[in-house]
């Protein structure tokens, strides 16, 4: 209890649960402060959805490395030689993109504009567009059989997202936090660093009909340097720390009076442990954020300080402490150029290409290398990828167009196979052939490396029960050691 | 090409031939088919196995030639257009048979031939199909489910004799309560009674001086004139209006991957506050909004009016530039499907969209029936990046005939210079009426106000059954009509023709005095309002799956006199506000066994405490604070944006354009980013949703934004002035304070929140200066639990 109550005074009788607890020496009780925040964070149990773990879990938390746009396969983690014997071949495409207009088309087959070469013991073949990421195959476990729904950036960022094209469906994110619940009463289950305002914008990271505390926290925007993001309104920028101490104190205590002459209210009870909460992550939020601390080695790993990748090696760095402090689910976006079009949209100029994979390539492998050195990597699930991939064949000259029928996503850590690939295009890269994955087997493999059966985690929603993969989703086994 | 050979052998060889070739059909489906059909699909679909999966049995002809949710699995000797073939050949993703594994390619080569050959099955015995017209759901068990059953006005229940009931809805709320032993609380306290009213009539609280006004007026009937002075304020169409919006999940951008300003949308918002302050009959204010369009109209005045109200079936959210346009159109249609059902039948019909609906009694058919109406309807032009149907409004009739005007002297001065051309006419005469041409553009009258609304569509008829909800599936066509389990027999499927849209028929349909769902929910959407709970609490879902009323005689009641009496929101928000029941106390003597007895207060034992909604919350916050606009508000949008481009164009500064002073209501809303923070973080209603309760979250990020927004810090600080500069200065502190809770909460400080403001006041007062003081106190005060919670 602060001075100014205790002078007041407060009756004993009728005090809430949340007095006892503050006027106990020791202050929050781990399970009593567990049920609190059940409460101030919308009713739910933090410790997640009945039931759960299903299965055994690997991960205790996902980082998900948002390349928004659509980064080649072709040109980065997919070898075709064919592509390369082929290039400048016309090609007769059927009924491709817009179906409800175009007829066949004949399109011009360009080969990768980047080299490529064999890295590690598994002696993958990945382009010098990722030199620092190629040095970690051996990390990496990948699927080149991805396909998804989608072939305009906004059903298909919203498919990744919510597994729906079109309606309104919770985010991954949102999924994650719900069925497991949270592991640090301070801070939220899903934090978004620097997500686009476009293609869905905050649907991607929305709740829908989830409870409300599942919401993605957004941790500034695309376009916005990280350097001047936060979470939204967690420092008082009028008030001195004495006044606002003063201020917050007279509102609890009057919060208090009113509580107890309201008749037994949890709904008014919860209200105020929420303030007390609000105080916490006010203290506790922007030192988890603050990125003074590291060292200058830990920095230079991430391409902190170097123009090049200071931004999002900073985003990344955040991601690690975000791990670190218990967050479930953290998605650290490449997203927008200014003006709103997504950073690895090359319909023309693919060439750019490397500007955007320079700014991600050593903050990506940093990441990577402190993971693993902090032992945070065998239970992180780590993904790298975007709504889709582009086509081997040309537009615009030099550019590529979407293509959701075939692409690659990595994923590294928490018990997948390192050094591993699985599935395959066609000899060109357009197709997936073999092992297909479609983006509901990813969320399903997601839950599943989480201890989540797909199935099994449910809402009722408008009188029926809801899940992340809808009627669909199979689980890739096969990636799994 | 074998069926070629089949017919030609029909239509050459004579009578034993055919028998003969009969039986070799037969003998190629026994020895054959039967097998398959035992070993690989019977344990799913047979009367043996009990099972009937998708509502298909396939041990009888009958069965197959009835089908399942999905329609017909066969055609005979139409191989593609099987679904049974569609089934076993794999070759849709979404239908696989047998689920665990393809059937051999010789085996489907015998089906292939069985079903070209005419698919001869002799089967007559095994399983009887269950099927009717509402496939393998009984309706008439259906219609006896309480929601389904006419509405009829109840006997009106005896109460004991002076007691506390004098009006009709009391006496069937304390029937109830006598009943469970249970007695009412007492009447609220006055100050208590007159905030609470204003909030729920106008989402406003009681200004000092109005409140001064009530306890001033020695008549006896204070209340009931206040009630009337509220139901008469434009502010009741403003609170009203804002929980239909949440229905008709209003918003000015469509949302989706490239979100679209929905530069017209706001019309719609005015027409619904503007029906609710002249109390339209809510009868016709739900047919405008299914067929304003296609209603004969008295005057371009109501044509106009009617044109924006069925912008209802418009405003959902959609992603405009998806490419499979039949996926949009349909994704379209089932989203005005949900939205109907939810929003004034209490159903969700959404689940009937894949497969018979699993708890109510609708079956896929009737989805597609009305689906068949609202494909019947033009909601979007398609293109690339498609757009919504943009209709003129005729209402301002002088300029309707300027422009007629216009329009008339322009062609006539064209048609003139292309004589004169063609008949090589003087060039300076030319010059000179070309000229005059010129001059008259400059005269063109301002472009006629439009509004997003519908069309009928190019292709309306009946449509498909798409199975599995999967638009390039195309099942059985089904005639157009209504919910079988919610019309009288025979008039849910009336014929329309080819061409014709059935929306003006649907209208009627909601709104007919023998519907019995749309004034049952109607009603108990406005006593939950009111009372803090609706007497079905699945305010949206009436259904099996939503909870049973706990008054039923009342909710008939109060949906019959509604019907029957002119479907006036006035008039039943006014018998429910006149009642004992309204006028409880939260905590003042309330019966003593009712929380055990009663825990969540269902028999209304004491009154609910209601959280005040965001935008009330907003609202009070800049009207203590003495910045809230009382004005009406057509587009909140600016100039430049009003088009209906991508919103990523429009360039819009956010911040400014939702943080504008007047009331919430009129605040843009848009799907993707950039709604008012407050709203957002107090549950402002989902946009893209129908949502009749909305959420009420108690999180961290509330209170944060309590404590640390610039919103709430200038309110605080602006209040702590304008209180300030109001109060004469010699006025002593103690005197202040409670005139400060006077303000903020209607009512003067218990004497535990008299000590902790004086305590607070007496010590700060000397080290800082009164505004910062002030501020800090308003500040507390409008984040106080009580701030937020109506007693």
């Amino acid at each position: 209890m602060n001075d100014f109550q205790r002078k007041r005074g407060t009756p004993l009788v009728g005090m809430s649960r949340r007095e006892l607890l503050k006027s106990s020496a020791c202050g929050f009780g781990s399970l009593a402060a567990m049920g609190m925040l059940g409460k101030a964070f919308g009713g739910t149990r933090p410790g997640g959805a009945d039931g759960i773990p299903h299965v055994a879990a690997r991960a205790k938390r996902v980082i998900f490395l948002f390349m928004q746009g659509g980064p080649s396969h072709v040109d980065s983690f997919d070898f075709k030689p064919k592509l390369v014997s082929d290039d400048g071949k016309e090609w007769g495409v059927q009924g491709y993109r817009f179906d409800s207009f175009r007829q066949k088309t004949s399109r011009t087959m360009m080969k990768p504009l980047w080299d490529f070469e064999q890295y590690g013991q598994s002696g993958k073949a990945v382009s010098s567009l990722f030199p620092n990421v190629a040095r970690h195959v051996d990390d990496l476990c990948f699927l080149h059989g991805m396909h998804t729904e989608g072939i305009a950036h906004g059903p298909a960022t919203l498919f990744l997202h919510t597994g729906s094209v079109n309606l309104v469906r919770p985010s991954v994110g949102s999924w994650v936090s719900y069925g497991l619940g949270t592991e640090n009463q301070d801070m939220p289950g899903f934090v978004t660093i620097s997500p686009t305002a476009r293609m869905g914008g905050p649907q991607n990271y929305g709740n829908a009909f989830l409870p409300a505390a599942h919401q993605g926290t957004a941790i500034g925007r695309a376009e916005q340097s990280i350097e001047e993001a936060g979470i939204k309104h967690i420092s008082n920028q009028k008030y001195t720390q004495t006044q606002q101490r003063r201020q917050f104190d007279l509102l609890q205590a009057l919060n208090r009076t009113q509580v107890n002459s309201g008749g037994f209210d949890d709904r008014m009870e919860a209200a105020l442990d929420s303030f007390e909460l609000a105080f916490r992550m006010q203290t506790s939020a922007p030192g988890i954020l603050d990125l003074q601390g590291e060292s200058k080695s830990t920095k230079d790993l991430y391409g902190i300080d170097d123009p090049v990748t200071d931004n999002y090696g900073r985003q990344c760095l955040m991601a690690r402490r975000l791990a670190e402090s218990g967050v479930r689910y953290i998605q650290v976006n490449y997203s927008d150029n200014d003006g709103g079009n997504p950073r690895w949209d090359q319909h023309s100029n693919m060439p750019k290409h490397k500007r955007h994979a320079q700014a991600v390539d050593k903050p990506i492998a940093g990441l990577l290398t402190d993971l693993k050195a902090r032992g945070l990597l065998e239970d992180t699930l780590v993904w790298w990828g975007g709504e889709f991939g582009r086509t081997p064949f040309s537009q615009n000259n030099d550019g590529r167009d979407h293509n959701p029928h075939g692409f690659t996503v990595w994923l590294a850590g928490a018990g997948v196979k390192p050094g591993y690939s699985f599935g395959a295009t066609d000899e060109y890269g357009y197709m997936a052939e073999q092992g297909k994955v479609h983006m509901h087997d990813l969320h399903a493999t997601l839950l599943y490396a989480l201890g989540v059966d797909h199935e099994r985690l449910t809402y009722r929603y408008a009188g029926r029960d809801f899940r992340l993969t809808d009627v669909y989703g199979r689980v890739v086994h096969e990636i799994f050691a | 090409m074998r069926k070629l050979v089949a017919t030609l052998i029909f239509g050459l060889i004579a009578g034993g031939a055919v028998a003969t070739e009969k039986a070799a059909l037969v003998e190629h489906f026994e020895t054959t088919i039967r097998p398959l059909l035992v070993q690989t699909c019977y344990e799913c679909h047979s009367a043996e196995s009990g099972k009937a999966k998708g509502g298909l049995v396939l041990d009888t002809a009958a069965g197959w030639k009835l089908g399942g949710d999905s329609g017909a699995a066969i055609q005979p000797g139409n191989v593609s257009g099987s679904l049974l073939w569609r089934a076993i050949s794999y070759e849709d993703p979404d239908l696989k048979m047998p689920p665990d594994g393809r059937l051999s390619d010789g085996e489907l080569r015998a089906f292939k031939k069985w079903i070209e050959d005419g698919a001869v099955d002799p089967r007559i015995s095994g399983s009887p199909p269950t099927k009717d017209s509402g496939g393998g759901i009984d309706l008439e068990k259906g219609r006896q489910f309480w929601a389904f059953r006419p509405i009829l006005p109840p006997d009106i229940p005896n109460v004991s004799e002076g007691a506390w009931a004098d009006g009709v809805v009391d006496r069937f709320v304390l029937a109830k309560l006598e009943a469970a032993n249970l007695s009412p609380a007492e009447q609220a306290d006055p100050r208590t009674l007159v905030r609470r009213l204003y909030f729920d009539l106008i989402g406003l609280p009681p200004t000092p001086d109005q409140l001064h006004a009530y306890f001033e007026n020695p008549s006896e009937t204070r209340y009931e004139d206040l009630v009337e002075s509220l139901l008469a304020d434009a502010g009741f169409g403003e609170k009203w209006g804002r929980h239909w919006l949440d229905l008709a999940r209003y918003a000015d951008s469509t949302g989706g991957g490239r979100s679209s300003v929905l530069a017209d949308a706001w019309r719609y918002r005015n027409y619904v506050i503007e029906a609710f302050n002249e109390d339209r009959p809510i009868d016709e204010f739900i047919q405008e909004q299914i067929a304003g369009d296609l209603m004969e109209s008295d005057s371009p005045e109501e044509r106009s009016r009617r044109i924006v109200a069925v912008g209802f079936l418009a405003l959902g959210p959609k992603n405009l530039d998806l490419q499979d346009k039949e996926l949009l159109r349909m994704n379209t249609v089932d989203e005005q499907m949900d939205t109907v059902g939810k929003t004034f039948l209490g159903l969700t019909l959404g689940c009937a969209r894949c497969h018979d609906h699993k708890f109510d009694p609708i079956p896929a058919a009737d989805y597609y029936a009305m689906a068949g109406i609202f494909r019947s309807t033009q909601t979007l032009v398609l293109g690339n990046v498609s757009t919504l149907v943009k209709n003129k409004l005729p209402g301002n009739s002088d300029l309707v005939s300027a422009h007629k005007a216009f329009d008339g002297a322009r062609k006539k001065l064209t048609s003139e210079i292309a004589r004169l051309k063609k008949g090589k006419a003087d060039k300076a005469l030319i010059r000179s009426r070309e000229g005059a041409l010129k001059d008259l553009e400059k005269q063109r009258p301002e472009a006629i106000p439009t509004a997003i609304s519908v069309g009928v569509a190019k292709d309306a008829g009946d449509y498909h059954i798409c199975v599995r909800g999967n638009p390039h599936m195309k099942g059985e066509v089904v005639p157009r009509g209504f919910l079988q389990v919610a019309s009288p027999e025979e008039t849910f499927r009336p014929s329309l023709p080819v061409g014709a849209s059935g929306r003006l028929e649907l209208a009627k349909w909601l709104t007919s005095e023998t519907n019995p769902l749309t004034a049952r929910v109607f009603v108990n959407r406005i006593w939950g309002r009111l009372m803090g709970a609706g007497i079905v609490s699945t305010e949206d879902n009436l259904g099996l799956q939503g909870s049973r009323p706990t008054h039923p005689d009342l909710l008939d009641y109060l949906a019959s006199r509604f019907r029957d009496s002119g479907w006036s929101l006035k008039n039943l928000v006014r018998e429910l506000v006149l009642s004992r029941t309204y006028r409880m106390s939260v905590t003042e003597g309330v019966a003593a066994s009712g929380p055990e007895l009663d825990p969540e207060n269902t028999l209304l034992w004491r009154r609910n405490r209601i959280r005040i909604p965001a935008e009330a919350l907003r609202d009070s916050l800049l009207a203590i604070s003495g910045r809230l606009q009382l004005t009406r508000v057509d587009s909140a949008l600016p100039t430049a944006a009003r088009s209906d481009s991508a919103l990523r164009n429009a360039k819009l500064d956010y911040p400014a354009l939702v943080e504008q002073p007047f009331r919430s209501v009129y605040l843009p809303v848009f799907r993707e980013e950039g709604r008012n923070e407050l709203l957002d973080a107090f549950d402002f209603a989902n946009p893209s949703f129908t949502v009749g309760v909305r959420n009420e979250s108690t999180i961290a990020s509330q209170a944060l934004y309590m404590m640390n927004s610039d919103f709430l810090y200038d309110c605080a600080r602006a209040s702590a002035f304008r209180f300030l500069n109001s109060r004469p200065t010699d006025e002593a502190p103690l005197e202040r304070i409670k005139i400060a809770f006077e303000w903020v909460l209607s009512r003067p400080p218990r004497s535990e929140e008299f000590e902790i403001v004086s305590a607070f006041l007496t010590e700060e007062t000397k080290k800082v200066g009164d505004v910062q003081v002030w501020t800090e106190l308003f500040h507390s005060l409008f984040s106080c639990v009580e701030f937020r919670y109506l007693n």
